[in-house]
Order: C-alpha cells, then sequence, then structure tokens
C-alpha cells in the first residue's frame, strides 16, 4: 500500500516536471554543453571581429589571388585576392544577425498570433489556423526565395522574406498549447475571478508556453541561417562585397576545380554555426522532455 | 472516413484558393511598374513610354488590381497559367515538360534516403543508448546542420572533377542521377533516420511488445511482424511529405547541379523577372504540394485505423 502511494507520488512529481527544462539533465547532455560553448565562440567572433580578423576583409590584392591557406592567411585568399578566414569571422555577424533577427521577429508574432488564436477560438482562430495553412502549403525556401527575389536582393529583403515565411509554426505551437492549458484546473480557477482574457493569457498561459517556444527558437535560428545562405548562395540574397558565407561559396564556384578552399572553408562555417544551434537546441528539447516530431514539423 | 474526406477536401480547396491570392499579391512586391518591368524583360533597355502604355492596355494591367485578379483567376479554372514574358511559351506546358525531371530526382533521392535512414534508425533503437547510437545520432544531426549547397559542391569537387567518376551537371543517363540524388538524399535521411529511432523506441516500450515477447516470439519475429509495422507510420507520412516538398522542385540541388527541373526553372525565372512564369511555377509547386500532403493524411488515415477522424481536427 505505502509502495503504491509512492509510486503516485513519484508519478505526480514526473508529472509536474513533465515539460520544465531540467538544468541538471542538460548539463550531463554533453554534446548539448558543446553547442552552447560553440554558440559562445560565435557570439565572441561577432562582436570582436575587427581584433580577430588578421587582415582587412574588403581590402583586394590582386597579386595575391586564390592563394591556398598559409600562415598569413589561415584560410588562403578568394578570387580578388581577400583574406577568406577575415571574411569568415566577419560573417558571422551577418548570419548571426539575419537568425537572430528574424526569430526574435517570428517567434514573438508567431506567439501572439497563436495565443489569439487558441485562446478566442471560434471564427477567428478558424481565420488564423487557414491563414497558417495559406503559408505552409508553400514549401517555405520556395515562398521565401519568390519574396527576396521580388524586393531585389539586400539584408532587409532576406530578413523580410524569411520572417513573412517562419511565424506559421509557431502560432501552431502555441495555439496546441494553449488548447492544452486552457482546460486544465488551474486555468478554470483563476477565471473564476473573472479577470481580463489578457491577464490569464499573459499571467498563466503564456509562462508555460514559453519553453517550447525557446526550443523551436534555437533549432529555427539554424534554418534561418540555412536559409538565409541559401538565399545568397543563389544570388537573391546578401550581395558581394559583403562577406556572407553563401555569396562567398557562390563565388568560389568557378574556382571549384584549383581552388576548392574559396568554397570549402565559408560552407565549413555554415556547418560549425548551424551545428552549435541544433546542439543547443536539440539538448534542449530532450531535457525539458519534448517530442522529437516537433523539431521535424518545424522543418 | 467519407466526411473527413469532404471536410479536408473543402479545407484544401480554401486554402488553394488563398495560395492564388497570395501568388498574385506577391508580384506587387517587385518594386516599379509592372508593365515597366515586363516592358523591360521583353524589349530590353532601349523603350519607349508608348511601348509601356501599349503593353499596359495589351496585358490589362490598366484594369484595377481587384479585377486583374478576377481576370487571372478566370483564367486559372481554365487551367491557363499564361505565357512566359520572356520566351512566350505556355508556361503550363513549360511547367509539365520539367516535371518529369524533378519527379525522376525526387524517387531516386527518397529512396537513397531511406535505404540510409531505415537501418541507421532501427539499429540506433535496437542499440539504444550504446557507442553505435550515439555515433548514428552524431552523424544524424551533423547531416541536418550540411547545407545541401555544400554538400553538392563537395560532391563535385570530389567525384566529379578529382576523381571524375560522375558527371558534375547535366541530366540524361543513370550516371548522371548520382550526386544530385546523393545530395538530397542525404540531408533527408539526417531527419528520417532521427524520426525512425525514435518512433521505434517508442513502439518498443509498448505493452503489445511485451506480450508479444512472452508468449515466446523470437525477437527478430517481434521487431519486423510487431513493432516495425507501427513504427514506420510516422516515418511514411514524414516521408510522403519529403516527397511532396522534393515534388516542387529542389531548387538549390537543381541549380548546383543544373537539372532541368520545376525548381531550375523558377530560379531562372525570378532572374529574369519572368512574372508570369514565377507565378505559374510557385502556384504549381504549391498545388502539388498542398494535394501531396492531402494524399498522405487520407493514406496515413487508411493504414492506420486506430486514428478516428470523426473526433479529430
Amino acid at each position: 500500500m505505502t509502495d503504491m502511494i509512492e509510486k503516485i507520488k513519484i508519478a505526480k512529481k514526473e508529472c509536474l516536471a513533465e515539460k520544465r527544462l531540467n538544468i541538471g539533465k542538460f548539463g550531463k547532455n554533453w554534446l548539448a554543453v558543446s553547442g552552447l560553448l560553440l554558440i559562445a565562440v560565435l557570439c565572441v567572433f561577432a562582436l570582436f571581429a575587427p581584433k580577430i580578423a588578421p587582415n582587412d576583409p574588403f581590402a583586394q590584392r590582386l597579386e595575391n589571388r586564390l592563394l591556398s591557406p598559409s600562415s598569413e592567411y589561415p584560410f588562403g585568399t578568394d578570387e580578388l585576392g581577400r583574406c577568406i578566414f577575415s571574411r569568415v569571422i566577419y560573417g558571422t555577424r551577418i548570419s548571426l544577425g539575419i537568425g537572430i533577427l528574424v526569430v526574435a521577429a517570428t517567434s514573438v508574432t508567431g506567439t501572439a498570433i497563436g495565443l489569439l488564436s487558441g485562446y478566442r477560438g471560434g471564427l477567428l482562430d478558424e481565420a488564423i489556423m487557414r491563414g497558417v495553412d495559406i503559408v505552409m502549403a508553400f514549401p517555405n525556401i520556395i515562398l521565401a526565395l519568390v519574396i527576396a527575389g521580388l524586393l531585389g536582393p539586400g539584408f532587409s529583403s532576406v530578413v523580410l522574406a524569411l520572417s513573412l515565411t517562419h511565424w506559421p509554426a509557431y502560432a501552431r505551437l502555441v495555439r496546441g498549447q494553449v488548447l492544452s492549458l486552457r482546460k486544465r484546473a488551474f486555468v478554470e480557477a483563476a477565471r473564476a475571478l473573472r479577470p481580463s482574457s489578457f491577464y490569464i493569457m499573459r499571467k498563466h498561459i503564456l509562462p508555460n508556453c514559453i519553453q517550447p517556444v525557446i526550443v523551436l527558437g534555437t533549432l529555427e535560428i539554424a534554418h534561418v541561417i540555412i536559409f538565409a545562405s541559401a538565399l545568397s548562395f543563389l544570388g537573391l540574397g546578401i550581395q558581394p562585397p559583403v562577406p556572407e558565407w553563401g555569396s562567398m561559396l557562390k563565388s568560389g564556384v568557378p574556382y571549384l576545380r584549383t581552388a576548392p578552399h574559396v568554397t570549402f572553408f565559408p560552407g565549413l562555417m555554415i556547418i560549425f554555426t548551424v551545428f552549435a544551434f541544433n546542439f543547443a537546441g536539440d539538448g534542449l528539447r530532450e531535457s525539458s522532455g519534448q517530442p522529437v516530431s516537433q523539431e521535424v514539423l518545424a522543418g | 472516413m467519407w466526411k473527413y474526406i469532404a471536410k479536408r477536401l473543402a479545407m484544401v480547396s480554401i486554402v488553394i484558393t488563398g495560395v492564388t491570392f497570395v501568388v498574385f499579391s506577391a508580384m506587387y512586391l517587385a518594386p516599379g511598374d509592372p508593365a515597366e518591368v515586363i516592358a523591360l524583360a521583353r524589349y530590353g533597355d532601349d523603350l519607349s513610354v508608348s511601348q509601356i502604355e501599349t503593353l499596359r492596355e495589351a496585358e490589362g494591367l490598366d484594369a484595377p488590381v481587384h479585377v486583374q485578379y478576377l481576370i487571372w483567376l478566370g483564367h486559372l479554372l481554365r487551367l491557363d497559367l499564361g505565357k512566359s514574358l520572356v520566351t512566350s511559351e505556355d508556361v503550363l506546358t513549360e511547367i509539365l515538360q520539367k516535371l518529369p525531371a524533378t519527379a525522376e530526382l525526387a524517387v531516386a533521392s527518397l529512396l537513397v534516403s531511406l535505404m540510409i535512414a531505415l537501418p541507421a534508425g532501427v539499429l540506433s533503437a535496437l542499440r539504444k543508448n550504446t557507442l553505435l547510437d550515439s555515433g548514428c545520432m552524431f552523424v544524424s544531426l551533423l547531416g541536418v546542420s550540411i547545407p545541401n549547397f555544400w554538400l553538392g559542391l563537395l560532391l563535385i569537387w570530389l567525384f566529379a572533377l578529382t576523381l571524375q567518376m560522375f558527371p558534375s551537371f547535366g541530366y540524361g543517363s543513370l550516371k548522371h542521377f548520382v550526386l544530385p540524388a546523393f545530395t538530397l538524399g542525404t540531408s533527408m535521411a539526417a531527419v528520417t533516420a532521427r524520426l525512425t529511432r525514435a518512433s521505434l523506441i517508442e513502439v518498443m516500450g509498448q505493452e503489445y511488445i511485451v506480450a508479444a515477447r512472452a508468449r515466446g516470439f523470437d525477437e527478430g519475429t517481434v521487431l519486423i511482424r510487431h513493432a516495425m509495422k507501427n513504427a514506420l507510420l510516422p516515418v511514411l507520412t514524414f516521408a510522403g511529405m519529403q516527397f511532396g516538398y522534393l515534388l516542387g522542385g529542389a531548387v538549390i540541388v537543381e541549380t548546383i547541379f543544373s537539372w532541368p527541373g520545376i525548381g531550375k526553372l523558377l530560379v531562372d525565372s525570378i532572374f529574369a523577372m519572368d512574372f508570369s512564369m514565377i507565378q505559374g511555377c510557385v502556384l504549381f509547386i504549391a498545388v502539388l504540394f498542398s494535394l501531396s500532403n492531402l494524399a498522405v493524411d487520407l493514406l496515413y488515415a487508411v493504414l492506420d485505423p486506430r486514428i478516428r477522424y470523426d473526433r479529430h481536427d
């Protein structure tokens, strides 16, 4: 009998802890921790780029074009004799900037839309969800590609194109959370005092949605960085001479046979960055007990 | 079930109507006057004002925007996607010409991805929390993180330029398939393997598996006859969704390998500012994607009788 009560207690505890971030568990996941460390390194790169880069990323020395890696140019030089290492370091500013900007914009709007949709329900919910369906009816690279292509290349059109296409994932996620939360006893109890809907959403529902949103956001930074560099690679995003990894890769393509390092290193940097965010996000997901499917849907 | 299908069909038609609206209004994102942009695409740089005005009237661009939308929608209903602004070819014919190449690549990459992902996922699930499992999952997370344009270029450098085993671009023989299908397949395999592992682990923990073991079936039978049937359902859904996604043209891979598919057509027409071709491609891709997702959902309902759609939304 006592055994049974204990079991029930444990079960209750587990139930309460089900979707809380478990820092101890996160700390033990060495992949996740190393992801977090890599992100810290990238932030240092971005913040202190002028101090870290050995050469001027824009300085062209045509007599030094397409040099292989050496001590002066750790990653070699590109087709205009610019130091690839310095350009790659400066590139963190662009990619992290786009990633953070887009995820900040989409997570906030997506969450707000999801909250509204889930809490209000009815016709509004139906309309918003059909809107989400419409955006999701496009494979998202396609829509981003067309928007960026029509707006014309540049930093702001990449950010806009990716923001317009990446918010529905948050809206769907948060709406689902709200729907399951609003029937829970503590929300019913809070409602008994008849506070405003805004108060309930802010005080009782939002805090319980925030964790999955953070997990999704971390994984989305990785997606957004890949997408942004893909747009630039196709020539529809950030344009040269700005040192963006995707456009650096593109400019190396004609020299693939003779100087593969021009395409190799910028790509390696993308992988490094995306890897860091994927590991950290995956670790966060695992230690807060969310299913893999969430990540799959986000793709 | 029939009610569910009817409801889903109704929803898909609402979504597709919305899609047409998005596609139509997207064209107004381009800076400048559409008539001028079209005239530039068609006649090149030296054009006169009267040429632009003639074109505006001929293309019906002088009508109010909502009238233009309705006229365009009317054409769509007759499956008329218009003519390319650059080559004057019929848009739908052009797209249908490119469809086989894209579809073939989609099938090939799906096969590659399943051949890698299923064994890896199943093995990781069976040897859960061992070195093999962590190794597989590490590689798959790495696979998710590799942008496929980089992988594609790396493969071109290694297998086409250095070893000269496979052609680096073009379409035609079986050899042309190897590099693009592998590039696309591996990036899909990474996610599919993770999903297979998660799904199989979940199923293997269920009571009916314990029951099957208790009845004395050997582990292989339990795995294949009992566990896999259920574990593969989410994998199948995901593969179906991926297939729909790929049918829309793997934009980047098609561009790198000069694959004559829909993705490359879209990118080329964006660069040429060929509005009607862009509209046609995007619309075609979105409709195909929606319909294939619908097909996957319905297939799921047929395969998994546990799902009750009358309650589900």
